[in-house]
């Protein structure tokens, strides 16, 4: 079984850790600003009814992140 | 008295700070916007021991250097007109990701105050964290606090005067140490800001550009600040936060249902439709008693036996344009009501979860589907809801196509012409109408994507924070102080054009089929024969429906019909009236409780113009004019309150635009439904 590279292919209810995260300044400022970093423990918590965005968990925060977005989020691989 | 203290607050969104200032405020709680932006801007001031303060609170905002408005609301405030004391709002529930905004807010080295807000919602999470040991880290005094419920903000208060500077608690390392102290600039936030990124409005300097660009060769020294504050936020959060094992959370158990794979959507459905529920049926009784006023405000005025000029110029004139004014503000405060409620609880982030695959189609952000359903209510708030986007560019797509959405006035029209003209699929009529505005509404919001500026900062993530049950008062408040500043910013304009309308009817003196008003009717009959429009009176009812579309079936039977003569009432007998309708109104009010509760019914509302009416119209024109008739006026111009609102967002270009956009939709699908039903 290969293992997810990025937030986008974590299957629900995984956990991973993030390794890093790529993209503009703007879009790392705020998943920084969020408390989403490197070493941060992450999963999906569901799915949007119409398939995107997703629901991620980082300790107690949830967010909603888009697909093309979580793509850029790498994981660590175990 | 010395001069006076000045005070801001400063936190991530969703922490409390406006329950905060709220809870402080008591009743002088002053609501504006911050200069050349639509963001709220909300003060007070009050005396304390002998002091003035002045306490302001910054936008919700993760850091101070991005370039979301938020953001440069807040870098500006503080680095120009830096705060006497700055409040760092945490949610106790969420230190680390706090703390970083508050290591960062240090680094600026004003006198501080951290309030640790919703320290029950952590508790209830199993999350203790201890205030003093947090004190002894910052080296600034931590109150704890429930804002919602106004504990603790007596020590906030207290804790102002005593305020000491906070300093820089992270560690950066060695090589960012160095550039830092070779940059030798006194505040240490703009140093660390100028060595590790383009902060708009900070001005680099020659030394500043080189060190930032050695400092890139060992890491991007933004990642290196960021890191380093993170690390701090998470080493100091483990000292002070004690975490037992959380169970599954209420909030978590609330997702299960309300963003189901396929419950979600009519769920979602179900409650915007117990919105409008709650509007019409909380709006109805007050709606029914403002008519009684101004029938008793008439017939004072018509036992006073005025001259008929005079008499016509305040019973048909002022009190029917105060009125028409008045008849706004019920609807207004309940949709915005609602509108409180879905930010404060939650619910509005999860709307744009469910809903941002669709609106993706024409390129807006999920929560944009928001103001255009509130739009069903009425256009106004619908507006002023779009402040809940952040982009101003989306903002403006929204509000374009915002007045495509059939607000309640346009159903009196509909209802009135679909028992005329279609009496066995009225219904259907009404809901094709329906779906013609959202689909033209959409489409606008399409065409305009390269028309509009976009924000550099754009991106699809958003926190969901807990569901909260928001403080009544806070709400309330919230709701009166936007329905007010409607009443004052549009009472003028629409008061106006109901005076013009009345000056066009008197003009000259004689029979209303040669008043001036009829005439500028038969010359508006021109550009709508092709829409099969050939009868004036309906073509001038157009005019009094841009001023506000509730008049326009009243305008069709005064047109028809003749004016209702006003029957005189003595001071007392009015009196009686008004507090009999007053009594009435709070028992419907009263009544309209157990109702909330029901099946959604798909019927029509019944048709409550006066008699005689329906058969005169009906032989003004055929059907498919009417059809006509009804698409053009859903469509043809946003009415005079929605333009104001629009102007005073965006601007009178953008007001004017959708004006004259609006007509030449208007009129080609008029002409198009008239030609395919004809």
């Amino acid at each position: 079984m290969t293992t997810p590279t990025t937030l986008a292919q974590l299957p629900l209810n995984q956990a991973a850790v993030v390794e890093r995260i790529s993209g503009s300044h703007a879009f790392v400022r705020r998943l920084l600003s969020l408390g989403v970093s490197p070493g941060s423990g992450i999963s999906v918590v569901r799915t949007a009814p119409l398939g995107d965005p997703i629901q991620v968990q980082i300790g107690r925060l949830q967010l909603a992140i888009r697909r093309a977005e979580a793509g850029q989020v790498h994981l660590q691989q175990s | 008295m010395s001069a006076p203290l000045r005070v801001a607050t400063v936190g991530n969104p969703n922490v409390g700070k406006s329950s905060l200032i709220n809870a402080i405020a008591g009743s002088n709680l002053s609501v504006g916007n911050w200069p050349g932006t639509t963001v709220d801007r909300l003060s007070i001031s009050f005396d304390l021991d002998q002091v003035r303060v002045e306490w302001v609170d910054l936008p919700g905002t993760y850091s101070l250097a991005g370039a979301t408005s938020e953001e440069s609301i807040t870098r500006e405030e503080l680095l120009n007109s830096p705060p006497d004391v700055v409040v760092s709002v945490l949610d106790a529930g969420n230190l680390e990701r706090n703390l970083g905004l508050c290591l960062e807010l240090s680094e600026l080295g004003l006198p501080m105050v951290v309030v640790l807000n919703l320290v029950d919602e952590a508790r209830a999470h199993g999350i203790e964290v201890d205030p003093r040991k947090l004190a002894d880290c910052l080296g600034v005094e931590v109150i704890e606090t429930v804002a919602s419920r106004g504990t603790g903000c007596a020590e906030v208060k207290q804790a102002l005067l005593r305020a000491s500077a906070s300093r820089s608690l992270v560690a950066y390392p060695e090589h960012f140490q160095s550039a830092l102290h070779e940059l030798n600039e006194s505040n240490r936030w703009r140093a660390i800001s100028l060595l590790s990124e383009e902060v708009p409005g900070l001005q680099t300097s020659e030394l500043s550009r080189r060190l930032r660009g050695q400092l890139e060769q060992v890491q991007d020294p933004f990642l290196t600040v960021a890191e380093a504050r993170l690390n701090m936020a998470r080493h100091l959060t483990g000292d002070v936060e004690v975490r037992l094992q959380p169970g599954v959370s209420l909030s978590e158990k609330i997702d299960r249902i309300l963003l189901h794979p396929w419950l979600g959507l009519p769920i979602f459905m179900l409650g915007m439709l117990e919105v409008f529920r709650f509007t019409y049926l909380f709006s109805a009784p007050w709606i029914a008693y403002l008519e009684v006023v101004k029938t008793v405000l008439s017939g004072w005025v018509t036992s006073w036996g005025l001259a008929p000029l005079v008499q016509s110029f305040l019973v048909h004139g002022v009190i029917d344009g105060a009125g028409t004014v008045a008849a706004f503000s019920p609807v207004l405060f309940l949709l915005y009501l609602a509108m409180a409620f879905l930010e404060a609880s939650g619910l509005l982030a999860r709307t744009t979860f469910l809903f941002d695959q669709v609106m993706k189609w024409v390129g807006l952000p999920g929560r944009s589907l928001i103001p255009l359903l509130l739009g069903f209510g009425c256009n106004v708030p619908a507006i002023y809801s779009t402040r809940i986007l952040p982009n101003l560019g989306d903002r403006l797509r929204v509000a374009l196509a915002i007045p495509f959405m059939a607000c309640s006035a346009r159903l009196t029209v509909f209802v009135l012409f679909g028992a005329i003209f279609f009496p066995k699929n009225a219904p259907y009529v009404v809901l094709g109408l329906y779906l013609l505005g959202l689909l033209l509404g959409l489409l606008t919001a399409f065409l305009t994507r390269g028309m509009v500026p976009q924000d550099s900062d754009r991106t699809g993530i958003m926190e969901m924070p807990p569901y909260r049950f928001p403080s009544w008062k806070a709400i309330f408040r919230q709701a009166w102080l936007r329905t007010r500043s409607f009443l004052r910013d549009a009472a003028g304009m629409i008061l106006g054009a109901v005076l013009l309308v009345w000056f066009l009817h008197q003009v000259p003196s004689g029979k209303p089929e040669n008043s001036l008003y009829a005439g500028v009717s038969q010359a508006l009959t021109v550009p709508l024969a092709p829409l099969g429009i050939h009868d004036w009176r309906l073509a001038g009812a157009l005019m009094p429906g841009f001023i506000a579309k509730e008049v326009v079936v009243g305008t069709l039977g005064v047109s028809f019909l003749g004016e209702e003569p006003v029957a005189a009432c003595g001071p007392l007998d009015g009196l009686q009236q008004l507090g009999s309708g007053f009594l009435i109104a709070l028992k419907d009010t009263l009544l309209a409780v157990p109702q909330l509760v029901g099946v959604p019914s798909a019927e029509l509302p019944p048709d409550e113009s006066p008699g005689g009416l329906s058969a005169a119209i009906g032989r003004a024109c055929d059907s498919a004019g009417a059809l006509a008739y009804m698409v053009f006026l859903l469509l043809y111009t946003p009415c005079v309150a929605t333009v104001a609102a629009i102007g005073y967002e965006f601007g009178r270009r953008w007001a004017i635009f959708s004006v004259l956009w609006q007509v030449s939709v208007a009129w080609l699908a008029g002409w198009i439904t008239y030609q395919l039903a004809s």
